[in-house]
């Protein structure tokens, strides 16, 4: 079932470049997927520890080298996420003009490559299939994109082969510094192999996984990959290449990093904390600055990924388990936030925020979806966003506690709460920009978004709003992994 | 509480369908109407911090929606931005407060935080901060300063949800959960005392503003906060009691009011300038009966429910802290000041406009919730009727003072006002510092610019040019202008050629034969 | 009864069929030239299945004739056969190439010289076997010779173009120059240890009696030619100039053949003298420099024939790291992935050349015009920068296991460094083919057996990223010192 998932869409694509119809076949692919995500999630039975829809073929058995997938409760979710997206954008996707095959190709390939990196549970294909997706995004910025596409797809693609190829030197150094004996690719057996690694080599070992997966995510300093890349992609890519892929550096900190280095986590929890107060304060402000939505849009992104590393950082059930459901949430939001961003660009031409204005006049389906959005982002309860924030903070202000004065991650806390500031005084600013105000004459044709694209919008509302009235579903799902994570000593 | 938010908010549901007949927003603003209600609700049945907090923030969201809601017009969107941002910073607090107080007691839930509030008052600098952090989001809901310069621009809404809103219900929840709290407030003297303070001070201070300003909403919103700082300050002078009974009795009056004030609105064709009425006692009756009841019970005249209300309040003041009855007082007697201003600017003397004088009565399902307002107005203060709905304050001695004083601030307000503004066809002073309230939005704005502002240029500067240009495309660019100097050592020569294979052999020699 | 066929017989039928060849060139008046060429591609094959039939060998380097100049380890086997892989597909690419060859011909006899062109690789292709299993100085030098010797001619095959007379030049003179030195340096070494077969050497060198110095500048000396052959530095000068000027197939069989051989007699040549701790500082210092040069250089190139050139020195860069690391394995299968990645990349090159040109601009809009040979080199240029799922990943990731388990620190950093680089170059192509307008329109005819052979290699490359297994068992019965070393180094 599980293989079903993750290779639907890379058969799809390659039946696409052999020449299905494009739109047809894609749009069938994601909907299946989706369809039997669910059912993966209706039979999951969250109750026992492990992992479930394991199926295993060997590669190379010298280096417990097999394709090895499987799923728990942290992949489920991630799965449920990207299957959603997919369908998101792939039904987004416009009438494309030149090579419409390769573009849907490209998304699929994307897609399959997150799914197969969610699921795998070898190290090695982790890895291989989350570059599986790296030229697509290439071309996809290249060719489809906007504004300054070639320099954002030389830097998106450069800036993040450097960032894996750490990651990969990371994994090699994890897996040659366990004993002779105990040596496995197999995830699951990792966890008791890599306690044998020393302190000192955990400490190298968990720089370079975080160097290598921050790079990905974006994490400050090494962030400026992402706003010009999500500016001048295409939207669906956008959404993709935001709303999923992204996450998949945070999954492999979540997976791999804290549960099999954790006294290198430990020692670098100082470095983690600074850097992701960047993230949310830093590029808070840098948002604030923005004058355009597509780069507001990728730069908060960008902010947000700040308090799912405060999570991390926490190192208990709480923040991490809100960390996970924050991976989930936000990528819906920021899916929908930068699907309808999309479909203004391609109404109206610009998205200089002061250009636009009083849009939601011609446009209130758009002007509701886009508000939602926004709200759910900068975390509304209600949202599933809300949810997951506010285990985030509950979580790190736990850590270290005392009565007597405020430490390291209570400070974080602050900072970090601050950030709720920031982040609605831009989301409103734009929202009140583009939305609100006096329609000027040049928009009063402007046509709103008709009824099959409100679908994969309603869709993505639906989600975040379910998980936002219910995110004790989600909690169920990802504590029992996360329990083992933290069986040491525990605050509260 | 309960019964008030659904007991009012029944009424303005009724009101609304005829202001709003014409609206082409109408199933926009009856959702929202019907989502603040849900939220409301929630606040008052909450149980524990979360819940409370959650619907804290959806009660914010659906004003944003509703003050929002002639979105069209750039002062609305912006009154809405402003309110909910806000509110935002407001709950920045509260969520840090919420924090402070959940670590040591290990709870969230109010029954189970009670017996474990000796943890928390062991560190009395602690429990002074945790207390005015939670103050702070009441604070920013119920618009005390500093936080409440969205109260007035969020006149910009229908009126209808002017009355709900930001006369009885959500701004009244601020002071709710001050009072549902009061646990983790009362222990704390320092913070108890902040508390009046800035509850007095935002009463005086608006009061002040209150008297300068011609949009009858504007003044109306003012009066609101004048009349939150009492509840606030009743808070901060630990009286529960009497915050809520002043509440209970603000709810009425204010919520008629702005009905009243709504009827005027509509029947002269949204007109809001005071100085372009006059005169509309004799074309609109029942709102003239009406909004002087509702005027009179806000001034605090006997036997309306204001006068109780305000009363309890004067009377905790007078015991318990000089300087702030003193204030309380003076804030009474600018009251009285304005409301008549008002009253008489408005109702009394001649039509000042065509319109004016052409108006005519508000249609029967505006008026009728108008009148059952009056008369809970009217007689809510009484023992008999509240005491079904609160516990009623009383203090150990009837001080026969406090009700004089009272009274004789009352009279000095109206009469003053009746001297200054009668036959007056336009404002005759004009005091600037007050009628641009202070300057505060201005500082604000100007504050937030050069702080947040700059930081944000700052910043996208740094990103921009510093980290991006500089970092990133300078360590591409270098390597790039590396790899062309290198190609030209490919000169293309062949003796060039083999001296440098004959140069390379040598080096290698010398390095590994010789070092 | 399948009938045992003795090593040496190998080389043997190669030299005779390049015999048959030229003389039914010669005396067969109306032969169609292609046939020939067919021909030889067809027998080739044969010695290529010839060689799964050997007679089993006892051990490794044990010498079984020519007076133990010759032996046929499994390395050797394994490198006979990739010999003949690498003549057989440029033979295939002649084939396309031949039109090029018939107009730089004075004469009006059609396909005058064509017989010439596809003769003389074979006897290259029996010269690379020879190298393949030579471990005496003296049989190294001859069948370097014999290698060096068919590419004079090659290389300035197409005479009338004065870019190829000065790539030939070129070639000739500094090619002498090293065999010189290599000649220099066999003679310091014999004078040294009274020996030219390298197992004796190994043994005269254990004697601690024997004057180190000498025998180590006999090995500079020899490390010259064989640096001259793989194009490391500072012994790469050669190579943009020739690569840019020699025929498109020969150049692809210089990029390969040649240097694949130059590496087996490096690794056969180091082991005697790994004893000495300067020489594995010798060879880090060489990858380094290798490494820089041929990456960075190839970053502003324009030329894609040039830019392959030095990608090809990159390459060399890589393979050296792993010569630093005496991991056999590693070498090999990047070798082979190298023979793959580098001849599917040429041999879409040659057809296009003959279309419009070698610049990188010819290739602008091949996508649409023939997306049969962009996606062909696609897969070569992914595969050249190192992405995952192809075997160009999983060799590089080889070379960095071994750099990491030996701790080579300076090694890994550099490489990080290039391997970014390359993918900046390696996409340019990309960029062209897919985004750049096209400059004609028309589609590109393709022969079908060129098809065939890109299919297959494209095949190939994604099957070896995925299964690489299928090389490590060609490698499995190598227990000679090479080989334990690297299976030893990664138990570790």
């Amino acid at each position: 079932m599980l293989l079903l998932i993750i290779f639907t869409p890379i058969v799809a694509a390659l039946l696409i470049m052999a020449g299905a119809p494009a739109r047809r076949t894609a749009l069938l692919a994601s909907i299946f997927n989706l369809c039997l995500s669910l059912l993966v999630l209706a039979a999951f039975d969250a109750s026992s520890r492990g992992f479930r829809f394991v199926s295993s073929f060997p590669i190379f058995p010298d280096w417990q080298l097999n394709f090895t997938v499987g799923l728990d409760g942290l992949s489920l979710i991630m799965l449920l996420l990207a299957t959603i997206v997919t369908l998101a954008s792939v039904w987004f996707t416009d009438k494309i003009d030149n090579y419409e095959r390769a573009f849907y190709a490209c998304l699929l390939f994307i897609s399959g490559g997150a799914i197969g990196a969610f699921a795998s549970l070898d190290l090695f294909f982790f890895y291989a299939f989350h570059e599986l997706a790296l030229i697509p995004t290439f071309l996809l910025i290249g060719i489809w994109g906007s504004g300054n596409r070639s320099a954002a797809a030389w830097k998106i693609t450069i800036y993040l082969a450097i960032g894996s190829f750490i990651l990969l030197l990371g994994l090699i150094l994890l897996y040659q510094s366990i004993p002779a004996g105990a040596r496995t690719f197999d995830m699951r057996a990792l966890k008791t192999a890599a306690s044998q690694i020393p302190p000192d080599a955990q400490r190298n070992i968990y720089l370079l996984l975080l160097l290598g997966f921050g790079v990905l995510v974006a994490l400050f300093p090494f962030h400026t990959w992402a706003p010009e890349a999500y500016a001048s992609a295409p939207a669906p890519a956008a959404m993709l290449h935001a709303g999923v892929l992204k996450k998949f550096g945070l999954y492999g900190l979540l997976r791999l990093a804290i549960p099999l280095v954790p006294a290198g986590a430990q020692y670098w929890t100082g470095l983690l904390v600074v850097l992701l107060l960047g993230n949310i304060t830093y590029i808070g402000f840098v948002t604030i600055a923005q004058k355009r939505l597509d780069w507001m849009l990728g730069y908060s992104s960008v902010m947000h990924m700040g308090y799912i590393f405060l999570g991390f950082a926490s190192a208990n059930l709480l923040g991490t388990t809100g960390a996970a459901v924050l991976m989930f949430a936000h990528g819906l939001s920021i899916a929908l936030l930068f699907a309808i961003a999309g479909e203004l660009r391609k109404r109206t031409g610009t998205l200089v925020l002061e250009d636009l204005g009083g849009l939601g006049k011609v446009m209130p389906f758009a002007g509701l979806a886009f508000g939602l959005g926004a709200f759910a982002a900068i975390g509304l309860p209600g949202f599933a966003n809300f949810a997951a924030e506010i285990m985030v903070f509950f979580g790190a202000f736990q850590r270290g506690w005392e009565m007597d004065r405020f430490h390291c991650f209570q400070i974080a806390t602050v900072l970090g709460l601050w950030g709720i500031v920031i982040s609605a005084v831009y989301m409103l600013r734009a929202y009140r920009s583009a939305f609100m105000g006096p329609i000027p004459d040049r928009w009063k044709d402007v046509v709103d978004l008709r009824g099959s694209l409100r679908v994969p919008v309603t869709l993505l509302v639906a989600a975040m709003l379910w998980f936002g009235f219910f995110p004790q579903s989600f909690v169920r799902l990802v504590s029992p992994a996360f329990r083992t994570y933290f069986s040491a000593s525990q605050p509260r | 509480m309960l019964l008030l938010v659904t007991g009012i908010g029944a009424l303005i549901h009724i009101y609304s369908l005829g202001y709003m007949r014409d609206d082409e927003g109408k199933s926009r603003y009856f959702a929202a109407l019907s989502l603040f209600m849900f939220a409301m609700l929630g606040i008052v049945l909450a149980n524990n911090f979360v819940m409370l907090f959650i619907f804290w923030e959806l009660v914010g969201f659906t004003s944003y929606v509703m003050i929002g809601h002639w979105f069209e017009r750039a002062a609305a969107a912006d009154a809405a931005k402003k309110a909910f941002l806000t509110n935002r910073v407001g709950d920045f607090g509260f969520m840090l407060g919420i924090l402070m107080i959940w670590m040591p007691t290990g709870s969230i839930i109010f029954g189970d935080i009670v017996p474990q509030i000796s943890k928390v008052t062991v560190n009395p600098g602690y429990l002074a901060i945790t207390a005015l952090l939670i103050f702070c989001g009441a604070a920013a809901k119920s618009a005390q300063f500093p936080l409440h310069v969205w109260l007035p621009d969020a006149m910009e809404g229908p009126t209808p949800v002017s009355a709900l809103i930001h006369a009885a219900t959500m701004v009244a929840a601020g002071v709710y959960m001050l009072v549902r709290v009061a646990f983790v407030i009362q222990a704390s003297q320092d913070a108890l005392l902040v508390i009046a303070w800035i509850g007095t001070i935002t009463a005086a201070m608006s009061a002040l503003i209150a008297t300068q300003q011609d949009d009858i909403k504007r003044i109306l919103a003012y009066s609101t906060l004048s009349q939150l700082g009492y509840m606030v300050m009743a808070v901060g002078l630990a009286s529960n009691e009497a915050a809520m009974f002043h509440l209970f009795t603000h709810a009425f009056f204010k919520a008629l009011l702005f009905l009243g004030a709504g009827c005027i609105i509509v029947m002269l064709h949204h007109e809001q300038n005071i100085w372009k009425m006059g005169g509309l006692a004799r074309n609109l009756p029942i709102t003239f009966l009406a909004s002087a009841v509702g005027a009179l019970a806000l001034i605090g005249c006997p036997p309306f429910s204001g006068f109780f209300s305000k009363d309890a309040i004067l009377a905790l003041a007078y015991a318990r802290n000089t300087p702030i009855f003193l204030l309380a007082l003076f804030t009474a007697l600018l009251t009285a000041f304005y409301v008549a201003r008002l009253f008489i600017v408005v109702f009394l003397g001649k039509p000042r406009t065509p319109v004016a004088k052409s108006s005519d009565e508000a249609p029967f399902v505006m008026t009728t919730p108008l009148i059952i307002l009056a008369i809970l107005s009217a007689v809510s203060g009484f023992g008999f009727f509240a005491q079904q709905f609160l516990v009623i304050p009383h203090e150990k001695e009837v001080v026969i003072w406090v009700p004089a004083l009272a009274l004789s601030a009352v009279i000095l307000g109206i009469g003053s006002a009746a001297v200054l503004y009668r036959n007056q066809t336009s404002e005759p002073f004009d005091i600037e510092l007050l009628r641009q309230r202070f300057y505060i939005d201005e500082f604000y704005g100007w504050f937030i610019d050069s702080t947040q502002g700059l930081l944000a240029r700052l910043t996208g500067f740094c990103d921009r040019w510093v980290i991006d240009a500089g970092a990133v495309r300078g360590v591409s660019g270098g390597t790039w202008g590396f790899g062309a100097l290198l190609r030209l050592i490919q000169v293309g020569n062949l003796q060039a050629y083999s001296f440098l294979f004959g140069l390379g052999i040598v080096l290698l020699i010398y390095f590994t034969i010789f070092r | 009864m399948i009938a045992l066929i003795q090593p040496l017989s190998l080389e043997i039928t190669v030299l005779v069929l390049g015999m048959l060849l030229l003389m039914f060139e010669a005396f067969i008046e109306h032969i169609d030239k292609q046939t020939l060429a067919v021909a030889a591609i067809a027998a080739l094959a044969v010695v290529f299945l010839a060689t799964f039939f050997l007679a089993p060998n006892p051990s490794m380097d044990q010498a079984t004739g020519f007076w133990s100049f010759y032996t046929a380890d499994p390395l050797a086997i394994f490198f006979k056969r990739f010999a003949l892989l690498t003549t057989i597909l440029v033979l295939i690419m002649m084939i396309d190439y031949a039109p090029t060859v018939r107009h730089s011909f004075p004469g009006s006899a059609k396909q005058v010289g064509l017989g010439e062109f596809f003769a003389l690789p074979i006897f290259t292709c029996a010269g690379l076997m020879y190298m393949a299993s030579a471990i005496d100085f003296i049989m190294i030098f001859v069948s370097l010779e014999l290698v060096t010797i068919s590419f004079y001619v090659l290389v300035s095959f197409t005479r009338k173009n004065p870019a190829t007379l000065e790539a030939g030049v070129k070639y000739l003179v500094l090619s002498a120059l090293s065999t010189a030195f290599l000649v220099y340096g066999i003679t310091w070494i014999f004078g040294v240890t009274g020996q030219t077969n390298l197992q004796r050497i190994a043994s005269a060198l254990a004697h601690t009696d024997l004057d180190r110095t000498a025998a180590l500048f006999g090995l500079v000396l020899v490390l010259v030619a064989l640096g001259f052959k793989i194009a490391a530095v500072p012994f790469q000068i050669w190579v943009p100039d020739v690569y840019q000027g020699a025929p498109t197939p020969v150049t692809a069989y210089l990029s390969v053949g040649s240097k694949a051989a130059g590496f087996v007699v490096l690794l056969r040549v180091l082991r005697p003298f790994l004893i000495f701790p300067k020489v594995e500082r010798l060879i880090v210092a060489v990858a380094v420099l290798t490494l820089i040069y041929g990456n960075l250089a190839a970053l502003p190139q324009n030329n894609l024939k040039r830019l392959l050139a030095y990608s090809s020195i990159a390459h060399a860069g890589y393979l050296l790291i792993g010569v630093a690391c005496i991991d056999g394995r590693a070498v090999t299968f990047y070798l082979v992935a190298y023979l793959l990645m580098t001849l599917l990349s040429f041999s879409v090159l040659v057809v296009i050349s003959q279309q419009a040109g070698d610049e990188i601009a010819d290739f602008d809009g091949l996508a649409k015009r023939s997306p049969f040979l962009a996606f062909a080199m696609l897969i070569a240029m992914a595969s050249l920068a190192g992405v995952p799922l192809t075997a160009g990943f999983f060799g590089k990731f080889l070379i960095f296991w071994a750099a990491i388990a030996h701790q080579q620190t300076t090694l890994i950093i550099v490489g990080t460094i290039t391997v970014a680089c390359g993918f900046y170059y390696y996409m340019k192509v990309v960029r062209a083919m897919y985004w750049q307008p096209a400059a004609k329109t028309g589609s590109i005819p393709v022969s079908g057996l060129s098809k065939l052979a890109m299919s297959a290699l494209i095949v190939a490359i994604i099957w070896l990223g995925i299964y690489p297994k299928a090389i490590f068992k060609a490698l499995e019965p190598q227990r000679g010192p090479v080989m334990v070393t690297a299976v030893e180094s990664l138990q570790r």
